[in-house]
């Protein structure tokens, strides 16, 4: 797979933050708290499954829940490979962003 | 189920399930549920309901597409590993392919065919509307059905039923008519005499002219673009004028029309029209006269058999004028006689006309369209099976593949997807593949059965989806049964190399045997019908038929013919030259005889035939007994000579002792009997000899002169023959007729038969040795072992290689068994259509099975004798 995109990147991210909790439901509460956008669910339903078709992420199914009319939810973790491209990004950031540095305000 | 208030709107969950990939749908369905009951919690049902229907806008088109490229993602998969798979067994994927696209090709051709029987006369804009008037006459022996009706009828019925709408007549000359333009003249046969309201009936369409008054002025006349073509060559035939000449007439016609060619698919085919009222027949009133055809268009909505109904006193009204009163013609209905007039559908014309005589042209026949159908199924069969035969047998060796793909976790459903993707591009490269030799085969089969079709038929509206979905169910149905039996093997006994090959091989070897006996069952019949066609051209008809040859006399010869004869008789190779009423395959008028001295009312019916005095000499007739007309004038004018046959039921139904010197009667005339000629074939060998009577042609008369040649310089003879014609005739141009070919005209129908036949014969015999072809090197490539190991403990090659061939010679043998006694009732059938037959022998069936039974081996043999011939040291290694 070619070099993440960010809404991947931010994909890959909340789900190591949400560790074993990661469904498709906390994952787009997440990314809609965080961002401030409101995330469809068809949005994240697509890119999740494209990762998880890349083989950056792995499905595991949970138990079945009254609140979701008795279904058991699908969880998603981070492969090895899932592992190796957010290590990638983040070299990748860091070289990127050593250039920048936020200007010290004069006041302070 | 009760729709809960707290539930999400159904319809909308309904829909977005729906539209979510298989293997996700419960899982998103619960997301959604679970987000639901977050909102209606937070913000209220109303807040809740609205998010969820927005979702339609917001989600649903997303997880639908990504549904949709999974799917093509997953084909593009499917289809990757398929083409893999077909170049790795490139041998079995070229049999299948070139296999099922020859009988694609058989069948395409095939479909070709009967589309176009079946499109006969349907481009008449009120075709379904168009009924022809046919007559029915029964009296005394003679029983006929004619597709004939007197002139004086249709004017009739039209005045009196309303639901007639339009009548067009048609009449056509039985001669030949002489047509000339100012430079140019030709002989003419197809010049039909009709009505304005022709094209009121007939959708012809018309290239010049106006289609209500091109033919209402007297003389005029219609002619279609290639005749316009022929006489005006780069000139505007509109107002021009030809003359026609019919012997007895000539009249000068002005061109108001131009009608485009008659398509091949109609029942008739004219190059002139001309209207009918011109013709001094169209006047006759006479409902008896059987000549010239009608037919009606009715009324939107009108019955056809309530219009019937109304023919019976018509034509009780109609046959006054030959009975004198109405009771009359009732008695003679009484005494069981029979006069009708009845309908026919235009649309059964070409298909449905068995049994109704004087056509205008020869028909189809609807069996026929049966026939074929039936043949293109069989074949198509026999394809699939080699097709189906093959993937199953290979498949054993692609068992090791599946086990480990279900091992590695793929699911039943993906792997007969996997298989029916493989034989849907086998199918489809087979259609595609089959379009050659329908291109090549087209030319051929035309010229065989005189039509003109073309590719461009396959490709039109309702055929070619048609084959696009024929050819994917037959992907489908070939390629089931391997999928479902490959995607059923349990993995942990194929990988253990547990399975038995023989579980699938009854299946299999029913479907060869099948085959085999298609092939040997084609063979049968076609050996069969090329026997009889064989016999019937070489059966001695009882005169010589390769020697005879007929011009049709000319008005310009009347008078003249004595010293046409002395002229002809002085050229090289000309023998005897004899005027004659009589050309095989004509029709033949017949009468019903009595005794005239007798009181017996017994009637005979006698074919009549005319001569003058040298006919007997000149076709090389043979004398019985008495002798033939004496030469030079007319004092046999009231003689007959009979065949043996009218001889026989004579004496026997008269009580002579001996024919000569008796008279018949017809009631009118009376004949003396002077001699009785040996039993000739003057009709074609599918009807017995029937009593025949020869009289004198009249000095001067006889619509043929019959010259007798020499065997030896044909070419010659016929110069000498068409140089003395134009030195008499010069204005009519000079076309013989050779009697060995006017007879084998008479066998037609069955010659194309045959070489229909043969070529179906060889598709189907290719198909399976095609199949057999892949079968055994399947058997040999499995047996590979099994060998090695025979020739080290010394068998011979010769042994093995009769070891592997004993299963197809025991296929051909129970084929035999099937195809012979369905062979020969079905030719035994076929067979009494002929007066006079080849008697049904073995040969034909001995020789159809050893022929298929030779060809199976060859298929087989080469695979064979390469096994066989292997060094073991190789074959052991093989694992």
């Amino acid at each position: 797979m070619k070099y993440p995109t960010k809404k991947e990147e931010l994909l890959l991210l909340a789900v190591l933050r949400l560790r074993n909790q990661a469904s498709l439901v906390s994952i787009r509460k997440l990314l809609s708290e965080s961002t401030g956008e409101n995330w469809s669910v068809g949005n994240v339903y697509v890119a999740l499954d494209n990762l998880l078709k890349a083989g950056y992420l792995e499905a595991f199914v949970g138990e079945p829940r009254a609140k979701r009319g008795g279904k058991a939810v699908k969880y998603y973790r981070l492969t090895e490979e899932g592992f190796k491209a957010l290590a990638e990004i983040k070299k990748v950031h860091d070289i990127m962003w050593q250039a920048f540095s936020v200007p010290v305000s004069e006041e302070s | 189920m009760a729709s809960n208030p707290n539930d999400p709107p159904r319809l909308t969950r309904w829909l977005l399930s729906s539209c979510s990939p298989a293997a996700d749908r419960l899982f998103l369905d619960g997301d959604f549920e679970e987000i639901y009951h977050a909102l209606v919690a937070e913000k209220g049902r109303q807040a809740a309901r609205r998010w969820f229907r927005l979702q339609c806008l917001h989600s649903l088109p997303q997880i639908a597409g990504h549904a949709i490229a999974w799917r093509f993602v997953m084909l593009k998969n499917f289809l990757k590993i398929a083409i893999r798979n077909l170049k790795r067994q490139w041998l079995t994927s070229i049999i299948n392919i070139v296999g099922l696209s020859v009988g694609f090709a058989v069948v395409l051709l095939i479909v070709l065919f009967v589309r176009s029987e079946l499109a006969y006369d349907a481009f008449h804009a009120g075709a379904s509307r168009i009924y022809r008037l046919n007559t029915h006459l029964g009296f005394s022996e003679r029983n006929v059905r004619q597709a004939v009706v007197a002139p004086a009828v249709a004017p009739a019925l039209r005045a009196a039923c309303p639901e007639i709408e339009a009548v067009a007549r048609l009449f056509i000359e039985m001669n030949p008519l002489t047509v000339s333009a100012a430079d140019r003249k030709f002989t003419e046969k197809r010049f039909f005499y009709t009505e304005p309201e022709f094209f009121d009936v007939f959708s012809f369409p018309l290239i010049a002219g106006d289609r209500r008054t091109a033919l209402s002025e007297p003389y005029s006349l219609v002619l279609t673009q290639s005749t316009a073509r022929k006489y005006f060559p780069r000139q505007d035939p509109i107002g021009k004028v030809l003359t026609v000449s019919s012997g007895r007439r000539t009249a000068d016609y002005t061109i108001r029309g131009i009608a485009a060619d008659v398509p091949v698919e109609s029942h008739f085919h004219f190059d002139f029209l001309a209207p009918f009222s011109d013709h001094e027949l169209s006047r006759v009133d006479n409902w008896f006269l059987q000549a010239g055809r009608a037919y009606v268009l009715l009324r939107e909505g009108a019955s056809p058999a309530a219009l019937e109904a109304k023919f019976p006193p018509l034509v009780e009204a109609g046959a006054r004028s030959n009975f004198g009163s109405v009771e009359n013609f009732r008695n003679w209905k009484a005494e069981g006689n029979v006069f009708e007039i009845f309908l026919q559908p235009l649309m059964d014309i070409h298909l449905r006309s068995e049994g109704l005589g004087a056509q205008i042209e020869p028909n189809g026949d609807i069996a026929e369209v049966w026939i074929f159908s039936a043949i293109a199924l069989v074949v198509l069969l026999a394809a699939v099976f080699n097709f189906i035969n093959l993937t199953t047998s290979r498949s054993l060796l692609r068992a090791h593949e599946v086990g480990v793909r279900k091992t590695v976790g793929s699911t039943r459903s993906l792997l007969v997807r996997q298989f029916l993707t493989e034989s849907l591009l086998v199918s489809f490269a087979a259609l595609g593949l089959s379009f050659l030799p329908v291109l090549i085969f087209i030319p051929g089969l035309n010229a065989m059965i005189g039509r003109s079709l073309s590719i461009a038929g396959l490709l039109s509206w309702p055929i070619l989806p048609s084959i696009v979905c024929g050819v994917g169910l037959v992907g489908l149905a070939a390629g089931a049964y391997p999928a479902l039996c490959l995607a059923s093997f349990r993995p942990s006994q194929v990988l253990r190399g547990r399975i038995d090959p023989s579980r699938r091989s009854r299946l299999r070897n029913g479907l060869v045997v099948f085959q085999f006996a298609l092939s040997i069952l084609l063979f049968v019949v076609t050996f069969i019908v090329a026997r009889q066609l064989r016999y019937v051209r070489a059966k001695d008809l009882g005169f010589d038929k390769d020697r005879l040859l007929a011009v049709a006399a000319s008005p310009a010869l009347s008078g003249r013919f004595e010293a046409f004869k002395a002229e002809l008789l002085k050229r090289p190779g000309i023998l005897a030259v004899a005027r004659s009423a009589y050309l095989p395959g004509r029709f033949l008028p017949a009468e019903d005889y009595a005794d005239a001295q007798g009181g017996k009312d017994t009637r005979i019916n006698l074919s009549l035939m005319a001569g003058d005095e040298e006919f007997m000499n000149a076709l090389g007739l043979r004398l019985a007994t008495g002798r033939f007309f004496a030469p030079g004038g007319t004092a046999d004018n009231d003689a007959f000579v009979l065949n043996e046959e009218a001889a026989r039921r004579l004496t026997s139904a008269f009580g002579w002792t001996d024919p000569i010197g008796k008279s018949i009667t017809n009631g009118r005339e009376t004949q003396t009997i002077i001699g009785v000629l040996k039993d000739f074939h003057y009709q074609s060998l599918h009807r017995t000899i029937h009593p025949l009577a020869i009289s004198l042609l009249p000095p001067k008369e006889g619509p043929f002169v019959v010259v007798r040649t020499d065997p030896g310089n044909r070419e010659e003879t016929v110069l000498g023959l068409k140089q003395a014609w134009e030195a008499f005739v010069p204005n009519q141009p000079f076309e013989p007729f050779f009697f060995g070919e006017e007879i084998e005209k008479l066998y037609q129908s069955e010659r194309r038969t045959a070489s229909l036949l043969a070529a179906f014969s060889a598709f189907a015999v290719f198909l399976g040795c095609l199949g057999l072809f892949g079968l055994a090197s399947f058997t040999a490539e499995r047996r590979t072992k099994e060998i090695g190991v025979r020739k080290v403990f010394g068998a011979s090659e010769r042994e093995l290689v009769v070891m592997l061939l004993r299963q197809s010679g025991q296929w051909v043998l129970a084929a035999n068994l099937i195809a012979w006694p369905v062979g020969f009732f079905v030719m035994k059938r076929w067979l009494q259509n002929f007066a006079y037959r080849a008697g049904l022998s073995p040969w034909p069936f001995l020789a159809a099975g050893v022929l298929v039974f030779v060809l199976a081996c060859l298929a087989a043999g080469g695979k064979a004798i390469q096994a066989a011939s292997a060094n073991p040291v190789n074959s052991l290694r093989y694992e």
